[in-house]
């Protein structure tokens, strides 16, 4: 049970990785255009919202089953946090200056500080990881398994849902109809 | 500024602006897939249009929401851990449960704005009713939550049922008055056209409805609060002593005694309307000890709240009188609607406001206090100043964002009605 909460947090983080990662090598090439264009552009669009939903996802499931250790670790975990917070937020505010500007260039500090809160967000998961891993070592610390089994139905029930609509946001987001 | 002070000020703001979003992001989809229903079995591509319009807004807001709810969410994990780790484990597994809701709106509205214009409208329909679902998902378990924190003697109460069903019920409320606002901006501005005539009464018709509705929902839930939650109810009502013939007052304030005094008193009223007869016996403050009461700005904020729900009827009853009599609206009145259409959403943030600083000063009614609720130890003061200029760059940067898509759209969809 213990492996399947886990498996319910890791692979979603893994998912939210990998196109992170080509999320931020677009803010990169956003950098040098200071203008949405291109391949890029209806991808970020369509698809950043997805990428962000599954770590929220996978967070929901990490607080959910580790609620009781969250007091022992909440001082050290929150400047991660809090740099996390801060790097949401100015993505969410670049996002819409970068994608819904009436603008035809929009001025690079967007750019830089969309590209910054990708690096911001790694920082602070890498922290916030370490963080937590070494409390989970160092008590021996074992989530609440009492809801695996509802969690994995969930996941059982929802995924299937989602492939197909998943699969067409990708394929169409990355240029391929 | 304490901690805790600071600490109470930022999971307040963020849910302050994060509610707005939500709002909109749950009743302007279900507005969405009604007139997309309605534009498919009508072939009508004027309500089309109106939907290509609505799916951007959401498309914006749901940026914006999204991020904030994962603020609230870090926020909860980090700054409110004790009140975390005390919560049902019952209760707290709805946290994960709304992940699901989440990627069910998440992936269907990106599947849904990818698609527009690439499949038959009667499909595109169908790709959009999760969207609605996963955001009102979404929000009846985060609801099921709060109500359990407002009355934490099971996990599905009387509380989670008329807390659940006039809150969201609200939010398709709202949404309707905010498009009736841009449709009244439509016709004043742009042009007097008889499809926008007729959509706006349309709207002020659902608004009409959703409006009985709500009425209803919300007197059982100020009802349900006599049993379940009296001190809240008598702290709206600043009732002071606990008896038959409770009056209801219209303003008014306590005095340093507890005395309730001034404003409009009718006599009885309240016993009336929890057990529909003057000898009904409503606790009064009197039964609690000071320190547990509630701010006495919750009775003002619902005085207010009250008076607004009066004037909105009466806005929504004269917009279906007008059109009825003469098809269409005086301009002075199409100003005044212009700004009425946030009236909706202020209602909403007045009625969360109410029922979480009526549970003060209680985190889990009862059960714990917010000065126990939040995590010792962590210095908040200085980040929780700072933080909020953040949200005040989003509300701007995401009006800027609609306004945008709404010229956009004037112009790509070149509306001539």
């Amino acid at each position: 049970m213990v492996a399947l909460i886990y498996a319910l947090i890791l692979v979603p983080v893994i998912f939210h990785l990998i196109f992170f990662g080509y999320e931020t090598w677009v803010a990169l090439r956003l950098l040098r255009t200071s203008k949405s264009s291109g391949k890029s552009y209806p991808y970020t669009l369509a698809t950043a919202e997805v990428s962000h939903t599954v770590l929220v996802y996978a967070f929901a499931t990490f607080m959910t089953t580790h609620a009781t250790m969250l007091p022992d670790v909440a001082t050290k975990l929150f400047p991660p946090i809090a740099l996390l917070m801060v790097a949401l937020m100015v993505r969410a505010c670049a996002y819409m200056a970068l994608f819904y500007s009436e603008q035809k260039t929009v001025a690079k500090a967007w750019g830089y500080s969309f590209l910054a809160t990708y690096i911001g967000q790694l920082v602070a998961l890498v922290w916030g990881v370490v963080v937590v891993l070494n409390h989970i070592i160092v008590t021996n610390y074992t989530p609440d398994t009492q809801h695996a089994g509802l969690f994995a139905a969930g996941a059982v029930l929802v995924l299937p849902f989602l492939i197909y609509p998943t699969y067409r946001v990708y394929r169409v987001g990355l240029g391929r109809k | 500024m304490d901690n805790i002070a600071m600490g109470r000020a930022l999971i307040g703001d963020s849910l302050i602006f994060h509610i707005i979003i939500v709002l909109l992001s749950i009743g302007l989809p279900f507005i969405m897939n009604i007139l997309e229903y309605l534009a498919w079995r009508r072939k009508s591509q004027k309500l089309e249009q109106v939907v290509r319009l609505l799916s951007r807004w959401v498309a914006v807001l749901v940026v914006a929401g999204v991020m904030s709810g994962t603020i609230i969410a870090l926020q909860f994990s980090t700054l409110w851990a004790p009140f975390l780790a005390q919560m049902d484990p019952e209760i707290r597994k709805y946290f994960a449960i709304e992940g699901y809701m989440f990627l069910i709106e998440a992936v269907f509205l990106s599947w849904y704005l990818l698609s527009q214009g690439k499949m038959s409208t009667g499909k595109h329909f169908l790709v959009g009713l999760p969207i609605t679902l996963g955001a009102m998902g979404s929000a009846v378990v985060i609801t099921m939550i709060n109500a359990w924190m407002n009355n934490p003697t099971g996990i599905v109460t009387s509380t989670t049922v008329w807390e659940v069903t006039h809150s969201i019920t609200s939010y398709f409320f709202a949404a309707t008055i905010f498009m009736m606002g841009f449709v009244a901006w439509h016709l004043w501005k742009r042009k007097n056209s008889k499809f926008a005539q007729k959509l706006l009464f349309s709207l002020s018709s659902l608004a009409l409805v959703l409006m009985g509705v709500l009425a209803l929902l919300g007197h059982r839930s100020a009802v349900d609060l006599a049993t379940t939650q009296p001190r809240k109810l008598a702290m709206i009502e600043i009732h002071d002593k606990t008896g038959p013939n409770a009056p209801l007052r219209i303003g008014g304030y306590l005095d340093e005694n507890g005395t309730a005094q001034g404003g409009i008193v009718l006599p009885g009223l309240l016993s009336f309307l929890v057990g529909f007869s003057t000898d009904t016996h409503v606790k009064g403050l009197d039964s609690f000890s000071r320190d547990t009461w509630p701010m006495q700005i919750v009775h003002w904020l619902f005085d207010i709240k009250m008076a607004i729900i009066g004037l909105i009827s009466l806005m929504i009853i004269l917009t279906i009188g007008f059109y009825v009599r003469t098809k269409k609206q005086p301009t002075w009145f199409l100003k005044v609607l212009v700004w009425c259409g946030g009236v909706g959403i202020l209602l909403v943030e007045l009625g969360w406001a109410i029922t979480e600083l009526g549970r003060q000063p209680y985190a889990i009614a009862g059960q714990m206090l917010v000065a126990d609720a939040f995590t010792k130890g962590i210095d908040v003061v200085g980040f929780a100043l700072i933080f909020p200029i953040l949200f005040i760059i989003l509300i701007i940067t995401t009006g800027f964002a609609l306004r945008t898509v709404t010229k956009q759209w004037y112009k790509k969809e070149k509306i001539t009605w």
